[in-house]
């Protein structure tokens, strides 16, 4: 009888907690549906994508994303691609940036990659209006947006402002002041394409973007375009 | 209560012998390495990527010291017989599986908080703020889903007759844990009745561990660090590990050890 009794007592105890651990974590699970977004759920498809299923199991999404980020930038680093116009690139971005929507960075660089320097503008509006549909408060993106739209259009004066306004933020990709740098050097006189470079090389921390100011700085000068080069020279040395 | 006390400082103390903290050398030199290779790698990404680095280490290793912890407390109880000469002592045997549980449990709270303290003094020297919140948060929800997973390997403990087989499910229990939320999320899409049973028996059965991963949701905290959410996920770190553990002590109680 005192045996029946501590069992019942026992079956209670565990229907209670087990109750109660089952209404706490469906209630917490609701707000977890409710403020992922749909693309945070495995879904039928999610299969394509092996990478991200093993990903979600062990809960790195975000770190399987920084992965294909680095292999991202292998193969758009290694020159062995550029006879084919690194046609995976945007397969690329897309593999990132569906990994983790939030990765504001791949949408930037990948955008600008695509847009001013393999002049893919049709790609480059696909994955910037990709990263604006995951943010849309990351308005940075709408700078992106409007300079390679422009660019596509060949006026220079609106790209160029966009592009300064993108410039602006201490989040963009090295990349861009690069691609500024090129385009005043296209279109602006020899001293405001050297002092924008001089500017580059005291203030960025990206070691191919100094090294690539400074050798555009020495090519300035040895076109011979600049009123004062001595200036140019004594800045670069302070 | 004191005798609870007593059984869990000597498992962590058990821990400590071990050398089962030696899992934070590995973690400091996996870091620090990613961290220097990742500044070759990705430059302009760098912060994020030893922040997400971070995290993902923090939570392997939590998981690792918690199958190390177990293998080492079954391996003692199960050949080396320790567990008879706990059970000649005044010790109820609920008590024992509490004190196994909260020792084992303050072993991964203390390596959490170590390895949290490494991965700010790098972000630091990196010239970040080490002191961010959601940092802080996710790192507390890591020590939060491992120790409901720790509960569960109680059960799997009094359960098991080889080392290898409770760690392999242990194992099985982390990613079903992780996937419980998108087996269920797959099974409202599909009019499949038995498909729909089975993703709910593991979804109240298991442990929910995704409630627990925040370093993947970071982005979209909105809700996340809210008091409405807060409270059911602090509530279901309580109440499933006291399922667990009053489950793995009737089963404990029916063993037998002479």
């Amino acid at each position: 009888m005192a045996g029946l009794k501590r069992g019942i007592i026992a079956a209670s105890v565990i229907a209670v907690l087990f109750g109660i651990s089952c209404f706490t974590n469906r209630a917490a699970t609701e707000i977890l549906v409710k403020t992922q977004p749909d693309w945070y759920f495995l879904n039928l498809n999610s299969y394509k994508k092996f990478g991200q299923m093993l990903s979600v199991s062990f809960g790195f999404r975000r770190l399987f994303a920084d992965f294909e980020y680095i292999s991202f930038l292998q193969y758009y680093g290694n020159r062995e691609h550029a006879h084919t116009g690194f046609k995976d690139l945007y397969r690329y971005i897309d593999d990132i940036t569906d990994a983790d929507p939030h990765f504001t960075f791949a949408y930037t660089y990948g955008g600008a990659a695509l847009a001013f320097n393999l002049e893919r503008y049709d790609e480059a509006i696909s994955i910037i209006k990709k990263g604006l549909r995951y943010n849309p408060e990351f308005w940075q993106l709408r700078l992106y947006l409007g300079a390679i739209i422009y660019k596509e259009l060949d006026d220079k004066d609106r790209y160029i402002g966009f592009l300064e306004d993108a410039a602006r933020f201490s989040d963009r990709p090295a990349m861009i002041d690069r691609i500024l740098g090129n385009i005043y050097e296209q279109y602006k006189t020899p001293d405001e394409a050297a002092a924008y470079w001089v500017k580059v090389y005291g203030e960025t921390k990206d070691t191919e973007t100094r090294e690539h100011a400074y050798n555009r700085l020495l090519a300035i000068i040895e076109g011979g375009g600049l009123k004062n080069p001595g200036n140019i020279v004594r800045e670069l040395e302070e | 209560m004191r005798r609870i006390a007593a059984v869990a400082e000597y498992i962590f103390k058990q821990s400590f012998r071990n050398k089962i903290l030696n899992v934070l050398i590995l973690f400091a030199v996996f870091s620090i390495g990613f961290s220097l290779v990742v500044s070759e790698l990705a430059q302009e990404v760098e912060i994020k990527m030893i922040k997400d680095f971070g995290l993902f280490a923090i939570n392997l290793f939590a998981f690792l010291t918690l199958a190390l912890a177990l293998t080492v407390q079954l391996f003692e109880e199960n050949e080396l017989k320790t567990i008879n000469l706990i059970m000649v002592k005044p010790v109820a045997r609920h008590e024992y599986i509490a004190g196994k549980y909260l020792g084992i449990v303050f072993t991964i709270l203390m390596n959490v908080i170590l390895m949290l303290a490494a991965l700010m003094l790098i972000l630091w020297l990196k010239g970040e703020n080490p002191w961010e919140l959601g940092l802080l948060l996710q790192a507390m929800y890591i020590f939060l889903g491992t120790a409901v997973l720790a509960s569960t390997a109680m059960i799997l403990s009094v359960l098991a007759t080889s080392v290898p087989g409770c760690i392999i499910f242990l194992f099985f229990f982390y990613i079903l844990g992780h996937l419980t939320v998108h087996l269920k999320n797959i099974a409202s899409q599909l009019d499949n009745a038995l498909f729909q049973a089975a993703a709910d028996i593991i979804y109240y059965l298991l442990p929910n561990l995704e409630l627990f991963n925040l370093k993947d949701k970071i982005y979209t905290p909105e809700g996340l660090f809210s008091p409405q959410y807060l409270l059911p996920v602090i509530a279901y770190a309580v109440f499933y590990p006291v399922l667990s553990l009053v489950i793995a002590s009737l089963i404990f109680r029916k063993k037998e050890f002479f």
